[in-house]
């Protein structure tokens, strides 16, 4: 297995940082839109499973970053940064939709999928494909489907994963390889890796 | 002859770290196929990471969300500093523009029990509520301006509209309103006020906001998430 890209977003965040330093705060959220947007509401719709809560939870991303961006100090980087902020929402999101019990029946209805350069019928399987993987993600516990997706989608090191949820870099490494037999068994049960 | 778990057993969680693996795992057939297995899960995981989007006028939501929401951050961390556990919140925010400026008061009861709790400040925070608590709105129009009062639950349905309304009540000083919270879901509030008409709701909180601003000015509440 490949390891999982490192800091992509690092050089670009130079730019950022410029923006930040020259108080052009506008500039800098638009950036790291352009930089991690999809990528957040990727982690969002894992997560939460549900289109309009992932849109909810993303904006509301976006918004907190905007309004905490001038106490961005450097701790870590941008990108770390904005996946705690995106992170802290959906577990309120999950909180709530938990208690409205609509979490299950949501994530029944997913989105076509955005990959333009493939054909209608392409377009078809690897949203069913999604789908699956959703349902699959959707079997595991919360705290596991959180670190299986900062693994393996935001390619985050274990190192980063504990700075974002406070856990040691061990004990997540730990986690993400118990779940991988189970993610296998149900993804190859539907037939999306065998 | 039982086929070689070694790679599950001990491979696995070097796989997972992105670490090398030994000479045993390059040489056995079962843990080769193995991991050729767990390498199609990490693929299928990537693909459908790249595969969902967000909608295409995302960026322009997040600023418009923001440009509603900077004026009152001041004033929203004040009334939530203030909020009453107990007893009935009220929240009140307006423009700066003194006592011509637009107004929008609101609370949320549940009957003569207990009173739903505030949030906190900041973009997110939301304010908890139950379905069938009510929601009670007043708004100050600025004189000769036509107002209005619009509920959206989840953004894109418009659940309670003051123009026309026969619940809605007229004043000299503006608007009032009480409007059940029926069904879950996320609710704000938009008073509006423009010297024409104001332009008629689409039923899109975003939409609307952005074609009151054109008209006039407007104010939003902090959401309600009805539980």
């Amino acid at each position: 297995m490949q390891p999982p890209e490192k800091e992509e977003g690092a050089a670009p965040e130079a730019e950022v940082l410029q923006a930040l330093s020259r108080g052009d705060h506008k500039q800098a959220l638009t950036l790291l839109m352009g930089l991690y947007g999809n990528a957040i509401y990727s982690y969002c719709r894992h997560m939460l499973g549900d289109e309009a809560l992932a849109d909810d939870a993303h904006q509301t991303t976006f918004g907190q970053v905007f309004f905490d961006l001038p106490r961005y100090r450097g701790q870590s980087s941008l990108r770390i940064w904005v996946y705690a902020i995106a992170r802290h929402r959906c577990m309120d999101m999950l909180k709530m939709s938990r208690r409205r019990e609509q979490h299950i029946e949501s994530r029944e209805t997913l989105p076509e999928v955005e990959a333009p350069e493939l054909s209608q019928e392409e377009r078809a399987v690897l949203g069913s494909h999604v789908k699956h993987l959703t349902r699959c993600l959707d079997a595991l516990p919360e705290k596991v489907r959180d670190a299986i997706l900062q693994r393996f989608m935001a390619q985050l090191s274990y190192e980063e994963m504990g700075r974002l949820s406070g856990e040691r870099a061990a004990t997540l490494q730990m986690r993400v390889a118990r779940a991988l037999p189970d993610l296998r068994k149900c993804l190859e049960a539907a037939g999306v890796a065998r | 002859m039982t086929a070689c778990d070694r790679f599950e057993t001990e491979g696995l969680e070097r796989f997972a770290a992105g670490e090398p693996l030994d000479a045993h795992f390059t040489s056995c057939a079962d843990c080769r196929a193995a991991q050729a297995r767990y390498e199609m899960v990490v693929r299928a995981l990537g693909v459908a990471g790249r595969a969902c989007a967000p909608p295409g006028d995302w960026e322009a939501r997040v600023f418009a969300r923001i440009q509603r929401r900077r004026p009152r951050r001041r004033l929203w961390f004040a009334a939530a500093a203030a909020l009453p556990v107990a007893g009935l919140a009220v929240f009140t925010f307006q423009s700066m523009g003194g006592a011509q400026s637009l107004e929008l008061e609101w609370s949320v009861s549940r009957g003569a029990g207990p009173v739903v709790r505030g949030g906190g400040p900041g973009a997110g925070q939301a304010v908890s509520a139950a379905p069938g608590d009510v929601l009670h709105l007043t708004a100050r129009v600025p004189r000769g301006r036509h107002g209005d009062l619009r509920v959206y639950r989840g953004g894109d349905t418009l659940v309670f509209q003051c123009a026309g309304n026969p619940r809605c009540s007229t004043s000299r000083d503006g608007l009032s309103a009480e409007v059940v919270l029926e069904a879950g879901g996320t609710y704000r509030t938009l008073v509006l006020a423009a010297e024409r008409d104001l332009p008629p709701p689409t039923g899109k909180l975003d939409a609307d906001y952005a074609a009151a601003l054109r008209a006039g000015e407007a104010q939003e509440s902090p959401p309600i998430e009805v539980l």
